[in-house]
């Protein structure tokens, strides 16, 4: 256990820059945005006496600091919980890319410049090292993706409460009671678990290739399965037996390349339109996740992704030099 | 005492090479052993199968485990130093003490602490910030600080200056040799390994050609410097080697009778470089 924590400290000491700093940045540009927003709005507000309610920073400016009705402040409270959710919703996004070219890179790199040679020479199993990349993945960047998020958006927040208290509101009760930022958390704890199972064929996928093949991973990682969706294609139209094209490409290809985007969510939009309801559905909730946990579309790919976990330990057993 | 290494029968194919030809050997505890041969000629491959980072065929014995199944355990016994550059370049000083510390059961932390004082690394300089010759500064204070069985070195002193390279196994003769100990060297700059040794071990086309402590080999070949009217009579003894200095003639005479070298001059140790020469003749041709 001990090995296995410096394992995974081994791999932020040398992916920081995707890690955190980038999400550090993407959070600062949100709150970048929010300043300029609020400046926006206070011009706006001195120059015209009054704000339309176009401005919007979380919330609507203009209905901020007028004298909002209890159903706006509602209103409020929804939009605050909402946005809550895109400062991580965009983190994510940021992270998917991030991830992308770590698992491409993390048994690759090390094959390049000989350094599994020193690697090698302590003593620890291939399997805990590649773990210990899987659970980098899957459990320490989401979750430093989530805390920077977060603290993006409490700045966020502050910012917007400091702007309500200068206009006379009481942002206790026109933003902090209205809003649900613990139901929330408990929402995105609930979601790390489904996006980590959600990405495995991509982990494995790509810690295969990256760990399998003598040079140009990234091709091979691409190249492949958009390959095999193509041929399967040209069986299909050749009238000879082929795996459904609308199968082969959104649970195949897509599921290899880009589960690292937590796509379970437009996934199910897709596939049962009829019970998503954007009101109740919109903001993660809980019927929702459960929803997520139920698709058996997700356990089968996850067990897809273990497997080709497991080759890629068995590849890093063998190559330890090209 | 048994062997600490025990190969028997070991080979290993590449497509169109054979890097091991059936090769067999024993290293004891508390030796250094150089393993010298011309490249291409299998050294870094048995090295590699001795370190588990290869698959082979034949039996090969490392402390008592097999390197194909028990490499992660075998490492807590054995160190390894390949050729320079393989520290990842992003790696800090005191990161990489912090890992080998938190993962090695055998590391001493003050130990390779007091090594790196002697040097000029800092703890937060990265690998690309040093030189070779710091970096393999750094990979041994991290190596003599593991209290290690074997350790293992490939080409250890590639590409450094003969600063570093003395420097180098000064600091492994002074600090890190013991009786307890044992150490595996390959090398091309034979004259520099050549007075730590004990044994030796020549390879050649994957296949042993000389295994022998340095005791041995120094009663086995001997060296005669004979002036050139005396020439004709040395060659008649079947030398390994002849070769010219100053209009003398220097013959390499393996287990030839010493009496009868006396009576043709003066008799000295060979230098291995010269015995591997002689003993690898027409290698590339």
């Amino acid at each position: 256990m001990k090995t296995f924590a410096w394992l995974v400290k081994r791999e932020y000491w040398e992916r920081r820059g995707g890690l955190l700093w980038a999400q550090v940045v993407c959070g600062g540009v949100l709150l970048l945005v929010s300043l300029v927003g609020l400046l926006i709005g206070e011009v706006v507000l001195r120059a015209h006496g009054g704000m339309d309610t176009q401005i919007h920073v979380g919330v609507p400016l203009g209905q901020l600091i007028g004298h909002p009705t209890p159903a706006q402040i509602a209103q409020f409270g929804r939009a605050l919980d909402a946005s809550m959710i895109s400062f991580v919703g965009i983190g994510s996004m940021v992270l998917a890319f991030v991830l992308f070219f770590y698992l491409l890179s993390a048994l690759y790199d090390e094959r390049r410049d000989r350094s599994i040679l020193f690697w090698k020479s302590l003593p620890v199993s291939d399997r805990d090292t590649v773990l210990a990349k899987v659970a980098t993945a899957i459990v320490l960047a989401p979750v430093i993706t989530t805390i920077v998020a977060l603290v993006a958006y409490f700045a966020m927040l502050i910012l917007l409460s400091l702007f309500a208290l200068l206009h006379g509101g009481n942002p206790v009760t026109l933003l902090w009671l209205p809003s649900h930022p613990l139901i929330m958390l408990i929402k995105l704890i609930i979601a790390l678990p489904l996006n980590a199972l959600w990405a495995l064929p991509t982990v494995g996928w790509l810690l295969l290739c990256s760990s399998a093949v003598r040079a140009a991973p990234f091709l091979w990682a691409l190249l492949l399965p958009l390959a095999a969706g193509v041929l399967n294609g040209v069986i299909g139209l050749m009238g000879l037996p082929s795996v459904p094209g609308a199968l082969m490409w959104n649970m195949g290809v897509l599921r290899l390349l880009g589960s690292t985007f937590p796509g379970w969510f437009a996934h199910l939009m897709a596939t049962r339109p009829g019970n998503f309801d954007p009101l109740r559905d919109g903001m993660l909730g809980f019927g929702l996740l459960g929803r997520g946990y139920a698709m058996p579309g997700l356990w089968i790919g996850a067990l897809i992704g273990i497997a080709m976990i497991a080759a890629a330990i068995a590849f890093r057993r063998r190559n330890s030099d090209s | 005492m048994s062997a600490l290494i025990e190969a028997r029968g070991l080979r290993k194919r590449y497509r169109n090479t054979t890097a091991l030809d059936g090769i067999s050997f024993k290293v004891e505890p508390g030796r250094i052993v150089g393993l010298i041969g011309p490249n291409g000629a299998g050294k870094t491959t048995a090295l590699k199968a001795i370190l588990g980072l290869t698959d082979f065929e034949g039996d090969l014995s490392v402390l008592g485990l097999d390197p194909r199944t028990q490499r992660d355990r075998l490492m807590q016994q054995v160190s390894f130093i390949a050729d320079v550059a393989v520290l990842p370049r992003w790696l800090r000083v005191g990161d990489a003490v912090d890992f080998v510390g938190g993962v090695h059961p055998r590391f001493n932390r003050a130990r390779c602490e007091q090594f790196l004082a002697r040097t000029k690394l800092q703890s937060r300089m990265k690998v690309r910030e040093l030189s070779k010759g710091m970096i393999v500064q750094l990979h041994l204070a991290l190596v003599m600080a593991i209290d290690a069985r074997l350790l293992v070195l490939d080409e250890p002193t590639l590409g450094l200056d003969i600063l570093y390279r003395k420097q180098f196994y000064q600091s492994l003769l002074e600090d890190y040799f013991d009786a307890e100990k044992t150490i595996l060297v390959t090398t091309h700059q034979v004259e520099e390994v050549e007075h730590i040794l004990t044994d030796l071990m020549f390879i050649r086309d994957g296949r042993i050609v000389l295994d022998a402590s340095m005791d041995a080999v120094g009663e086995r070949y001997a060296e005669v410097l004979v002036n050139a009217d005396r020439a004709e009579a040395a060659r008649a003894l079947k030398p390994l080697d002849e070769r010219q200095v100053f209009g003398k003639s220097i013959f390499l005479f393996d287990g030839a009778d010493r009496a009868q070298l006396e009576a043709l001059g003066e008799i000295r140790r060979p230098a291995i470089v010269d015995l591997f020469v002689a003993t690898m003749k027409g290698t590339y041709a």
